[in-house]
């Protein structure tokens, strides 16, 4: 500040009494100024032309970095131990029985050892399950936030309680080979399975609508009803149950629903 | 001379400045900074203890937040502006306002828009984007009133009995022509029904243009307005001259130059292309040097009147806010280099940031403002000095308490979410661990807050009190030094 000279512009009578000094910019302040306008420029130049970085860039060094320093594990086989049980136990008290009971018994997420699985009752299909949530209904993708280490213990866990509970597939310490429970093939089961949370034991309608009264909001034709349970009502929460059911199931179940409407409305 | 213009209204005889104007403002100032700062300290005890929103959807925290920043930024803030401009700016141009007639619809419609933002904001009407929240009918009323504001502030400065532009008006003005540029493009959306539009843009141009309207409301709403303040003001009440005529005139021109092109830096790290990245973060970065000039020319200004900040309260107010201002000027640069957004992004860092440029700047050159023009637009001695010293110390305890607390429970919440364990895992999977461990920040930034009002609430007080006191304002006017 050495170039102050503090020599009065005379502005006052113009600026309402305030006087203004023709003091000369403070060399530091030209300085810095100076300095980050240069460093500008030179960050996005070597930025973007000396060395070619970019967020794509480091996002692939990073993925790098971690597989190398994290090899993905090919995934170990379910371990049914005392001590892997009683480890996932403890995770499970943690993460999962909020949503699924302390005894495993359901509760804002499905019973785990009744005698029904929604999506697959073989100790894989149950880890992969839990790796990579429901997240449409709520249950979350737990690979990333557990890892897989944790997901092999709690699922040995659910495995061993629900085999107790007679639910799950036979387990000999290894994958089973073939399927799980025969599989419950007739309208009335299927129904039983996965609709009467949302519709009523009697069909009575709960979360969703009646299906025993005379009114259809998709259509009531056997055609229609097959239609909208293919497809689902998403919007309104009816899931499509198409690739989860399959053809020939929602055939069954379909027909079930339409019979037991036609019974209702008949005696009415 | 000056004296004269201080205690009785100046101007040509059959003109004389409007200053009932400007006491409308001043009214209207204290009623929003004290509804403004209530809401803030009610959202900031609803992050620390959620019953506080009563169970009444009205009240909840994503409906009140808006409604907080709505009314600290355009209510308290806007009002304190224009307060300062009506008063100053007919002292500088030597003329009464162009328009008795738009003075007044400025002012009864800037309220009207504040009443309907108060009413709808609660009620979930919003078109969500962030600080342009209002419903589109309300964007048009925000266009009408505000241009035809700048329509008679611009007539004034035509009709200008002075040659000579002080550094002030040029702040003013940047504010005038910027505002509605940024408003209306922002804001641009099809109306589908009285409460509903649809923007014209989508996806990454519609973040590109909000995060451009929304930097540049910090820039021309809550700075350059404000700087215009502090070199009317400032001069005014320390009776010393400008350090630098030459440092205002080119701190301004960078600053207004460079602000336009950093509002990238809101978001670093998305799918906005990298040059237009890196632009943001390099803008920001040669903001320093300009806000500096800011704050130096008011620092240095001060030199020789040192004394009198030991006592005068007014004049420590201007000390805190200009220094709040130079240390918010220079986190903000900081918070735009890559490698410190990808920590501070998202965390309650923003939040302190925000509040040490709004409660530190903004708040603190407002009270300062306030004390000093109520005493003078109705000439009456203020009613207590004692109390407005402790006005200062209980906000600046306030504000040191709020931005500490939220520095570190950003630095926590940052820290703690990409902290990864031994086999490569986050090590804090379950986000509600990590909420709970900001319970105690907050509750200690409620207490800031709280404190930080409670001096609003003594600043109402004491100047309800000296308006409605019968002792003449008699402090003698400082003469500038030769
Ligand atoms: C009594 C004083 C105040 C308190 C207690 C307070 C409290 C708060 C709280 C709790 C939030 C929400 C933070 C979050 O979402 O995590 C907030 C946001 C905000 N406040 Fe304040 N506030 C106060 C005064 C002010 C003032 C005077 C201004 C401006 C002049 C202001 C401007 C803002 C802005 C711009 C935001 C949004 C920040 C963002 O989105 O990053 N506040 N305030
Ligand atoms: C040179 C000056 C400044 C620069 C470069 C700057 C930069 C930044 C950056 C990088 C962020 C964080 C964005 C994010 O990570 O989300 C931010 C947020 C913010 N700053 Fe500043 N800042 C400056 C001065 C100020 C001042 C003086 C004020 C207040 C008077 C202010 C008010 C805000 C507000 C309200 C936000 C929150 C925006 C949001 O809602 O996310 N800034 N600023």
């Amino acid at each position: 500040m050495s170039r102050e000279t503090n020599r009065l512009l005379g502005h006052a009578e113009e600026n309402d009494g305030i006087e203004e000094y023709d003091n000369a910019l403070p060399d530091w302040w030209l300085g810095l100024f100076i300095f980050t306008i240069i460093w500008g420029i030179g960050y996005a130049v070597e930025y973007h032309f000396v060395s070619g970085r970019s967020q794509a860039g480091y996002y692939e060094a990073e993925m790098v970095a971690a597989a190398e320093k994290w090899p993905e594990s090919k995934p170990q086989a379910l371990a049914f131990d005392d001590a892997t049980v009683a480890a996932g136990k403890e995770i499970f008290g943690q993460q999962c029985a909020s949503c699924h009971g302390a005894a495993l018994t359901g509760g804002i997420g499905p019973n785990l050892v009744d005698a029904t699985w929604i999506h697959g009752g073989e100790p894989e299909q149950i880890r992969a399950t839990i790796t990579n949530g429901v997240p449409e209904k709520g249950m979350p993708t737990w690979g990333p936030i557990l890892g897989p280490d944790k997901i092999a213990k709690v699922a040995a866990y659910v495995v061993t309680e629900a085999k107790k509970g007679g639910s799950a597939a036979p387990v000999d310490g290894q994958v089973a080979a073939t399927g799980g429970t025969e599989e419950p093939m007739t309208g009335e089961a299927i129904f039983k399975q996965n609709c009467v949370a949302c519709h009523g034991e009697n069909m009575q309608g709960l979360v969703g609508p009646s299906l025993v009264d005379a009114e259809w909001i998709h259509g009531g034709t056997l055609e229609d009803i097959t239609h909208t349970i293919t497809n689902g009502v998403p919007e309104k929460g009816m899931v499509s149950w198409g690739p989860i059911l399959g053809e020939e199931k929602i055939g069954i179940v379909a027909k079930y629903v339409f019979d037991q409407n036609q019974a209702a409305t008949a005696q009415n | 001379m000056s004296s004269a213009v201080a205690t009785a209204p100046g101007g040509t005889s059959d003109r004389p400045y409007d200053d009932a104007i400007v006491k409308k403002f001043i009214l209207a100032t204290m009623l929003w900074a004290v509804v403004g700062m209530t809401v803030g300290v009610w959202i900031a005890l609803e992050l620390a203890w959620w019953p506080a929103n009563m169970g009444i959807p009205y009240f909840t925290f994503g409906r009140l937040r808006p409604l907080h920043t709505n009314a600290v930024i355009f209510a308290f803030g806007g009002n304190i502006v224009f307060t300062s401009m009506y008063y100053s700016m007919q002292r500088l141009l030597k003329v009464r306002m162009w328009s008795d007639f738009l003075s007044s619809f400025h002012f009864w419609g800037w309220q009207g828009i504040i009443v309907a933002a108060a009413v709808t904001l609660p009620l979930g009407l919003t078109q969500s984007k962030e600080y342009a929240e209002l419903i589109w009918p309300i964007d048009l009323a925000i266009a009408v009133v505000f241009l035809a504001g700048a329509l008679n502030f611009a007539m004034t400065i035509a009709n200008r009995k002075v040659k000579h532009l002080y550094v002030a008006i040029w702040f003013y003005m940047s504010f005038l022509i910027t505002i509605p540029v940024l408003h209306v493009f922002n804001s641009l959306a099809i109306p589908a029904t009285l409460t509903r539009s649809y923007p014209v843009y989508s996806g990454m141009t519609d973040a590109l243009v909000q995060w451009w309207y929304g930097h540049n409301a910090v820039g021309f709403f809550l700075t350059t307005p404000f700087l215009g303040m502090m070199y009317y003001y400032l001069p005014r009440a320390s009776g010393r001259p400008v350090f630098s005529y030459r440092l205002s005139i080119v701190h301004f021109w960078a600053l207004v130059f460079l602000y336009i092109w950093a509002g990238p830096h809101h978001l670093l790290y998305s799918a906005l292309p990298d040059w237009a990245q890196t632009l943001g973060m390099v803008f920001s970065i040669m903001l320093i040097a300009p806000s500096w000039g800011g704050m130096l020319n008011g620092l240095l200004t001060l030199r020789g009147a040192w004394d009198r900040v030991r006592t005068d309260p007014i004049l420590k107010f201007m000390v805190v806010a200009v220094s709040f201002y130079g240390m918010s000027t220079f986190e903000g640069p900081m918070m735009s280099i890559r490698a410190v957004s990808a920590l501070s992004h998202y965390t309650n860092w923003v939040i302190g940031h925000v509040h040490s440029g709004a409660l530190g700047w903004v708040g603190m050159i407002s009270f300062a403002i306030l004390y000093w023009l109520t005493p003078r637009v109705w000439n009456r001695k203020l009613y207590s000095e004692s109390l407005a010293t402790t006005h200062f110390w209980l906000a600046t305890i306030g504000i040191v308490i709020y931005t500490v607390t939220m520095w570190g429970a950003g630095l926590t919440e940052g820290l703690m979410w990409r902290a990864v364990d031994d086999g490569g895992q986050l090590a804090y999977p379950v986000f509600m661990d990590i909420v709970n461990r900001l319970s105690p920040f907050y509750w200690l930034r409620f207490l800031g807050g709280l404190m930080y009002l409670t001096g609003a609430l003594m600043m109402a007080f004491n100047l309800i009190r000296t308006i409605t006191g019968t002792e003449p304002h008699a402090q003698p006017e400082a003469v500038p030094a030769k």
